[in-house]
């Protein structure tokens, strides 16, 4: 029936001079009848609400009530001081319009005796472009049919749909944050300072890079690993599409390879314990094992499917991370390298770490995950030791401690920020700190205890911490963008990082007095995996 | 659904945030893999040419509109920042531009401009007190919240609160919006001191680990005598005596004259404003001497 | 008896579903929340859920005013009648709408409370619904930073014959005057549909 009653109305209204038999009384009827009459609640607010809806709408016309009437009304003189609260008034409905009329008790006079169209709440920008649909203009030549399609959905689903639907707020709205809060995102868009130790730091630590080294074409990319500092001292430094050998102890430089294809890229590095053997990783989803001493390729392991973005080596197995979220396992030593597949993330996998002992495997993605694995697996169908979501951005820094076994450390991206321990044993988080930017790289020093973090916007900074009270020992500044990868020297005084700027800085942070360091041999503490070796298959 | 529509999901980290938000269309067309095309130029690389060549070319009555696309469209086109897209060396161009010109002392697109380039650099309130002495934004309530945030987030709340004040008098547009800062910044002060503030870092760092002596002797290492890099325990050394060098006697005991002594002697909370500062503190001047230019890779050497 | 089980966790019936999207609605306004900054990070607390960890408020009087939403919006979606729910970021100081998440929910018009119940299984629907919820997360790529202080406000879109409950009202929608949009990843539970996009205010 609410046809019949829609033409009633319209023809109601289109007679002029008729009274207005529905909604509020008219002001001299209402003091005419001595008794202040509340035109209803629901009623108030539908005329509101269903003049928001129309605006400046006069062809979508809704069989609500009052709403043509509404709008074929000019705006009157007296300002809408019934409709919304302006701004700078306290009120207990943020962003509700409403009329005083709605109140259970009926106010003295109702102020709602004709209506007045609320200019701040209308949609004036929806309401002409509706008006003028027809005469837009679309540049469609640029669109293609799927795109027209998903506009006109857009559209549809933004603009269209009111006509038929009611729209609900529940009354009692919800709470306010408490005053002066500040929107705590903000540290994302400027400097921002974390809080320093009260202590000073016993030792001198120089706060300007001991060099810095030009790095051009060092891509810009936050998932890939272009660093990798060997325990001869060579320096390997992935620069586009090639890879250059750096001797730290002479100063020699050497360009090891290049990539053949023209779009093609290096996208990680990883040596091997011993330091003889480098693996590259390309955009290819190529892993290549290169002989340094000989500057001979090796092998040429293809398993991935797309870019390997990440290489970790565990004795005689090398790990690959790729783009799509896969890890494969290759051993070395026989020629159908591909043993394992690790399938624990669904998108790119940017950090990948052995733990010393060889037992674990930390995997950090793009999908926020960290996952940690055995040493024991299968060819397919490995499923991790412990799946750690805390982190609410990409995991890429990630570093064992080496001196507390089975001590992980964590880093996330931009929407993140924290610093996370964990023991991976039990899976269980010991401990959180909050940075204020993007974590890329943490590197722990054993000789003094500490952990240094690399960092994104807007300090680019390093920063130094004492652990296990991550108190603040020092910040490491004079990156102009953000730093990307670190590597430590083989005898832990050094450390590089590598930024945006296209530049490596050399930071002598962790420097051991001369009569202190015991001599020790050039090759590395060679931990018995016995662990892997047990694995034969 | 379109593969294209969540690559930005799938380069999250590598898109800086933008305080204004970003327009998903040109994240989404810069996140995409450039194609070297031969001898040609990227679009991307095109604008900013058109770009380049309107600011020589323009003759119209607001030249800082050119910038101001330019400067936006920057942001938008160049999620990672980077050397091409290097946000800090357009806007130190710019600004350095127009730093004498009066008509943009008020502009809040010029003010803006600076906000950002501020908000990059180390020393935010260098800046904020240089622009505080030419009186570039003295009109402009944007430039008074923004001195003042940097003032509290330096933990300089006195400061900060005259920094409100100051802008408040000098009737900054809009009034309205500082005087509803300040309020929000004096409750979070409020509640800050009675949460009884940051408590310190005293777990950990405790009283067994041997303190640093300010001005106490050091040992020398190895056959230089080089400075240890340890500065407690035993590289220190304690001087029982002093250094033996005799004072010289003065012209005549005590002075000709009198210093005049001040009754109060009063606390300057903000500088007032001389207009005698007329270089910008960029940081790229001022640390000139702080940083290193890249070296060659074969003169460098660490040993291993 | 495990084929049993198996069968039961994979079939979903109109209360099922109608159960996994009010729950979904919970911890997706929670997570809208938090990674908004619209109201203190201490405020939160972390739970578990679809595989993620997810930070929820720990406000009684703000978990009172989500829950009373919540529960209306499970009895409309057994009804049918909900076509949209959408989170209306304003500022509070000048009423203006900054943010718009809105989320369409298409519902299987045949289904009733005595059909044939579904079969999709639970781990594929937690999973797209744990994609829905990285991508709020990741949102902080391209929204632009809410500088001042807000409010939000949930809306609800239902059938136009809909009966109002007493404790609730009809409101406009609070669109936003040149905004720019984007579209986020949908879930299904094979009953109801749920889409994803959120609106902002134009960079310029």
């Amino acid at each position: 029936m609410s046809h019949l009653k829609f033409e009633n109305d319209v023809n109601q209204l289109l007679r002029l001079d008729s009274a207005f038999t529905d909604g509020p009384v008219p002001r001299w009827q209402r003091k005419a009848m001595e008794s202040s009459r509340c035109s209803g609640p629901s009623n108030n607010t539908s005329l509101n609400s269903s003049c928001r809806n129309m605006s400046l709408n006069v062809s979508g016309c809704t069989p609500m009530k009052t709403s043509n009437r509404a709008s074929a009304k000019t705006p009157s003189h007296t300002p809408g001081k019934a409709k919304t609260p302006r701004s700078g008034r306290k009120s207990k409905t943020p962003g509700k319009s409403k009329t005083p009329g709605n109140n259970a008790k009926t106010p003295k006079t109702p102020v709602a005796d004709r209506f007045i169209p609320n200019r701040s709440a209308s949609n004036f920008e929806l309401g002409n472009f509706k008006c003028n649909a027809d005469k837009v203009h679309v540049d469609e030549e640029m669109l293609s049919p799927s795109k027209q399609q998903y506009q006109e959905a857009m559209s549809e689903n933004l603009n269209g749909n009111v006509v038929n639907s009611k729209i609900l707020a529940y009354k009692n709205k919800a709470p306010q944050a408490p005053e002066g809060y500040q929107n705590n995102m903000r540290v994302l868009y400027s400097q921002t300072k974390t809080p320093s130790s009260t202590r000073k730091v016993t030792r001198h630590i120089p706060q300007v890079p001991e060099r810095i080294l030009d790095a051009p074409e060092i891509l810009d990319d936050y998932y890939l690993n272009l660093l990798a500092w060997s325990c001869n001292n060579h320096l390997a430094v992935a620069l586009g599409n090639s890879v250059y050998l750096w001797n730290a102890g002479t100063g020699d430089i050497q360009q090891l390879m290049s990539m053949s294809g023209p779009e093609d890229y290096v996208s990680a590095v990883s040596w091997i314990a011993e330091g003889n053997f480098l693996a590259i990783g390309s955009s290819n989803a190529e892993v290549q094992l290169w002989d340094v001493a000989a500057q001979k390729r090796v092998r040429n392991m293809t398993s991935q499917s797309s870019r390997v973005g990440s290489l970790d080596w565990n004795v005689y197995i090398l790990s690959s991370g790729s783009r799509a979220g896969t890890i494969h396992h290759h051993d070395v030593r026989i020629a159908d390298h591909h043993v394992a597949t690790l399938d624990g993330h669904t998108q790119e996998v940017c950090g990948l770490k052995w733990s010393p002992d060889g037992r674990y495997l930390a995997s950090g993605g793009n999908d926020n995950l960290l996952n940690i694995w055995g040493y024991q697996c299968t060819r397919e169908g490995n499923v991790p030791l412990h799946t750690l979501t805390q982190h609410q951005a990409a995991v890429k820094a990630l570093s064992w401690c080496p001196w507390q076994a089975s001590v992980l450390a964590s880093g996330g991206g931009t929407a993140d920020r924290c610093i996370r321990f964990w023991n991976a044993n039990t899976g269980h988080c010991l401990n959180t700190v909050d940075t204020k930017s993007q974590v890329c790289s943490i590197l722990w020093s054993k000789e003094y205890k500490e952990l240094i973090s690399g960092h994104g916007f807007a300090n680019n900074q390093l920063t130094i911490w004492k652990y296990p009270t991550m108190a603040k020992v020092t910040e490491l500044t004079g990156h102009q963008a953000r730093v990307l990868h670190m590597a430590m020297s083989p005898d832990g005084t050094t450390v590089v990082s590598a930024a945006a700027d296209e530049t490596l800085r050399l930071w002598k942070c962790f420097a051991v007095d001369p009569q202190k360091k015991p001599a020790q041999k050039s090759h590395p503490d060679k931990k018995t995996n016995t662990l892997l070796r047990q694995q034969i298959r | 659904m379109d593969p294209m529509e969540n690559s930005w999901e799938l380069s999250k980290e590598n898109v800086q945030p933008l305080r204004q938000g970003r327009k998903i269309a040109n994240l989404t067309a810069a996140l995409q893999p450039v194609n070297g095309q031969e001898g040609g130029l990227t679009r991307v690389q095109q604008e900013k040419q058109a770009f380049e060549a309107e600011l020589r070319m323009y003759s119209g009555d607001d030249p800082f509109s050119v910038w101001d696309r330019y400067i936006k469209w920057t942001e938008q086109n160049f999620p990672k920042g980077g050397k091409d897209g290097s946000l800090s060396t357009l806007l130190e161009r710019c600004l350095l531009f127009f730093k004498d010109d009066k008509r943009y002392s008020n502009d809040h697109r010029y003010l803006q401009a600076w906000i950002k380039f501020a908000g990059m650099t180390n020393q935010p309130v260098d800046i904020y007190n240089f622009l505080h002495d030419q009186a570039i934004g003295a009109q402009v309530s944007l430039f008074w919240e923004a001195w003042a945030w940097e003032l509290e987030q330096e933990g300089d709340t006195k400061k900060a609160d005259a920094v409100y004040m100051e802008g408040i008098q000098k009737q900054a547009q809009p009034v309205e919006l500082l005087v509803r800062k300040q309020k929000e910044f004096q409750a979070r002060v409020a509640r800050a001191t009675l949460e009884g503030g940051v408590p310190q870092q005293s777990a950990g760092m405790s009283g067994t680990e041997a303190q640093r002596v300010t001005l106490g002797g050091l040992r020398g290492q190895g056959k230089k005598h080089q400075a240890p890099v340890s500065r407690t325990g035993a590289s220190t050394k304690v001087y029982s005596t002093g250094l033996g060098v005799k004072p010289c006697a003065p012209p005549q005991v005590g002075q000709a004259f009198s210093v005049f002594s001040e009754d109060n002697p009063q606390d300057q909370v903000i500088p007032a404003p001389t207009g005698e500062w007329t270089n910008p503190p960029l940081p790229r001047v001022t640390s000139r001497e702080n940083t290193h230019k890249p070296g060659k890779w074969t003169e460098a050497k660490i040993e291993g | 008896m495990a084929g049993v089980l198996q069968a039961a966790k994979n079939s979903i019936t109109l209360k099922g579903s109608a159960e996994i999207v009010s729950e979904f609605f919970s911890y997706g306004i929670n997570s809208i929340l938090y990674q908004r900054g619209i109201y203190p990070p201490e405020t939160f607390s972390r739970v578990q859920k679809y595989g993620l960890t997810l930070l929820v408020t720990t406000d009684n009087e703000l978990k009172t005013y989500l829950n009373n939403v919540l529960m209306q919006l499970k009895d409309w979606l057994l009804d049918k009648t909900v076509e949209k729910l959408v989170v209306v970021v304003t500022s509070i100081d000048t009423q203006e709408v900054l943010e718009r998440w809105q989320f369409d929910i298409e519902c299987d018009k045949t289904m009733t409370e005595d059909s044939k119940p579904r079969e999709k299984p639970l781990k594929e629907i937690n999973d797209e619904i744990k994609a829905v919820i990285r991508q709020i997360t990741a949102s902080v790529t391209f929204l632009p930073l809410l500088e001042e202080n807000c409010s939000f406000d949930l809306l609800i879109y239902t059938d136009k014959d809909l009966q109002v409950p007493e404790t609730w009202e009809e409101s406009g929608p609070h669109f936003i005057a040149k905004s720019e949009e984007v579209r986020l990843r949908s879930f299904s539970t094979s009953i109801h549909k749920v889409d994803a996009m959120v609106c902002y205010k134009n960079a310029d």
